[in-house]
Order: C-alpha cells, then sequence, then structure tokens
C-alpha cells in the first residue's frame, strides 16, 4: 500500500515541479493536467472515491480546460515564461 | 442521409445501454429489488449490531438514504446545500458579468486552428461514457459517494469536450433555462416539504428501504436536480469563456 501511494507521489511531485520551471505556457498547462489526474489516483488509492470523481473531472479536466481557452487568447510572446 | 446516419449511432448505442440498464437482472436491481451497491454500502456505514439494530432492508426510516453523508447534505441541512448551490450560481453569475461586452460577435469562426483529428473522432465516444458514468453517479448518490456536485461536473466535462471538439457551442439560452428551472425546482421541492411534513426540505413520501434503489425518494430528486443544475453553470462559465473576444485583434481604447 505505502509503496503503491510512493508510486503515485512520484509523477505528483515531479510534475508540480516541473509545472513551476518549464518555459512553454502550453507545457506548464498540460503538466498541471497531469498533477491532477495523479492526485486523482492518490485519492483514489486512499480510498477517498468521491474526491477523486471531482478531482478528476474540475481539477485535471475542466480546468485545463478553462487554463487552455485562455492560453488561446493570449498573445504569441507571452506564450512563453520567462524566470529572471 | 449521411446525418441521420451519425444521429443514428450514437442513438443506438445510448439506446443500447439504456435497454441494458433498465431490463433484466440490473433492471430488476436497480428497480424492483434491491441494489447491491447500496447493500454493500450501507453494511459499511451502517452498524447492524445492537444497540442500533440496522441495516440492509430496514424500513420506516426518517430518511432512507444508505449513504449517511447524501441524507445529511440533502435533507438534515438541505438549506445549506440551497445556499451553496446559489453560491455557485453567483461566481458563475460574477464570471459572466466580468467578461460581459467582451463577447465576439456572432457568426465569426472561432479563431485558432481547427480541433485536431484525434479529438474530433474521440469527442462523441467519450461523451456517451461520461454522459452515462455522470449519471449513474449522480442517480446514485443516496446510495454511494458521489452524487450530484461530482456527477453534474462529469457531465458538464462532457459537454464542454463535445463543444471543444465541434466548435458549435451549446445554446446559452437552453442552459440559462435548464439552470433557472432547476433551481425553481430546487426551492419548489423544499416548498412541497413545507406543505406534506413539517419544514422547509423535509424528506416526503415513502422513504423506502435501506440500501435500495428507490429509498429516499426526495433524495434522488435533489440530486438529480443539482446534478443538472452544476452541470448547466459550470458548462455555461467555459462557455462564456471560449467567447471572449481575441484580445490580439481588439483595438485598445
Amino acid at each position: 500500500m505505502t509503496w503503491i501511494i510512493l508510486l503515485v507521489c512520484i509523477p505528483l511531485v515531479v510534475g508540480a515541479v516541473a509545472v513551476v520551471t518549464v518555459r512553454d505556457l502550453l507545457s506548464a498547462i498540460i503538466l498541471e493536467g497531469v498533477v491532477s489526474l495523479s492526485a486523482a489516483v492518490l485519492f483514489l488509492v486512499l480510498g477517498a472515491l468521491d474526491v477523486a470523481i471531482t478531482q478528476a473531472v474540475v481539477g485535471c479536466g475542466l480546468t485545463t480546460a478553462v487554463f487552455l481557452y485562455s492560453w488561446r487568447r493570449l498573445p504569441e510572446k507571452a506564450r512563453e515564461v520567462s524566470h529572471d | 442521409m449521411t446525418k441521420l446516419l451519425a444521429a443514428l449511432v450514437p442513438l443506438g448505442i445510448v439506446g443500447m445501454i439504456a435497454f441494458f440498464l433498465f431490463t433484466g437482472e440490473t433492471g430488476d436491481r436497480l428497480f424492483r429489488g434491491r441494489s447491491e451497491l447500496g447493500d454493500a454500502f450501507s453494511r459499511r456505514a451502517v452498524r447492524s449490531e445492537p444497540p442500533n439494530r440496522l441495516g440492509p432492508g430496514t424500513r420506516g426510516l426518517e430518511n432512507a438514504a444508505a449513504n449517511t453523508v447524501t441524507a445529511i447534505v440533502l435533507d438534515y441541512r438541505g438549506f445549506d446545500t440551497l445556499g451553496e448551490v446559489t453560491v455557485l450560481f453567483a461566481a458563475v453569475a460574477g464570471a459572466g458579468l466580468a467578461l460581459f461586452g467582451r463577447r465576439r460577435r456572432r457568426g465569426k469562426s472561432a479563431p485558432g486552428t481547427p480541433s485536431s483529428l484525434i479529438l474530433t473522432a474521440a469527442a462523441p465516444w467519450v461523451f456517451m461514457f461520461l454522459f452515462v458514468v455522470g449519471f449513474a453517479i449522480v442517480l446514485h448518490g443516496h446510495l454511494t459517494p458521489g452524487g450530484g456536485f461530482p456527477g453534474g461536473a462529469l457531465l458538464a466535462a462532457g459537454l464542454v469536450l463535445l463543444m471543444s471538439a465541434s466548435g458549435h457551442e451549446s445554446s446559452a439560452r437552453r442552459l440559462h433555462l435548464l439552470e433557472g428551472l432547476s433551481g425553481f425546482a430546487f426551492v419548489a421541492v423544499g416548498v412541497a416539504g413545507l406543505v406534506w411534513r413539517d419544514s422547509f426540505l423535509a424528506h416526503f413520501g415513502d422513504a423506502g428501504a435501506l440500501g435500495a434503489f428507490w429509498s429516499a425518494p426526495v433524495t434522488i430528486l435533489l440530486y438529480l436536480i443539482i446534478g443538472l443544475k452544476v452541470s448547466a453553470e459550470l458548462t455555461n462559465a467555459v462557455r462564456t469563456l471560449a467567447n471572449v473576444e481575441d484580445p490580439t485583434t481588439e483595438e485598445m481604447p
């Protein structure tokens, strides 16, 4: 059980770090979806079914869709993040 | 002709799913007998040892929802849930108001590249899956974890997926109508509780057996209303966002 949780936590942590370090905004949005999906799997493993469903739908699906719609409106030069 | 055939395929699949769901053994379990899902949950959630002699099939309860949390959320604290639904409505209305006046003109095609083949090919199938699972979660809210809020979000995710794949937008008028009607229906159920029982949103009617699909009818009704309302609201919110005018083409004042 602990090993499964640790296994699910790997994409969660790696993805969370990648979201804030990656330069391309589109990649960051998709990575945020991956983090949400890993969190949903983690909730599923821990037995919180309703939280897992909500996390998968709202966190991974709808939030990513809203971010993508906003991304589509951005001018070309705003789509890359500079980490100064 | 091609359009008719294309419409027949998803209708046929939904019809098949409905047929298997509502007839035969599954239909028996859902509508006539006791639900295995509900039995399992009530065994887990309700202790059958003394002094609480409750278990699957217990009758004569005030609210027979096997999922105790649902019974609290929609019955004993139903007024809070009405407030919660109102908060959701206010949030969506606020977002719509903030973006109002920045709507894209009608008839102008959506900017950006067309949807990819993977999205357009998979969207109807994934939508049907999400639709069936969403309604299953909404309708089993009194038996299992889930219910109107996650189920409604699932339905909304399906609608958004279909919207982004086809490029068409769901009709705003229909969404507003669904939203308004379900909000009205919630209050109407509350008033019915006031009329037939002693308080607003009181559980009226036969509560049924603990763990059965047809138990706690008012709870099923309320979660169905909440599911429809949440799905309409979330779809509308994403629709509003998708409709905002492109700032690169907009002239600065």
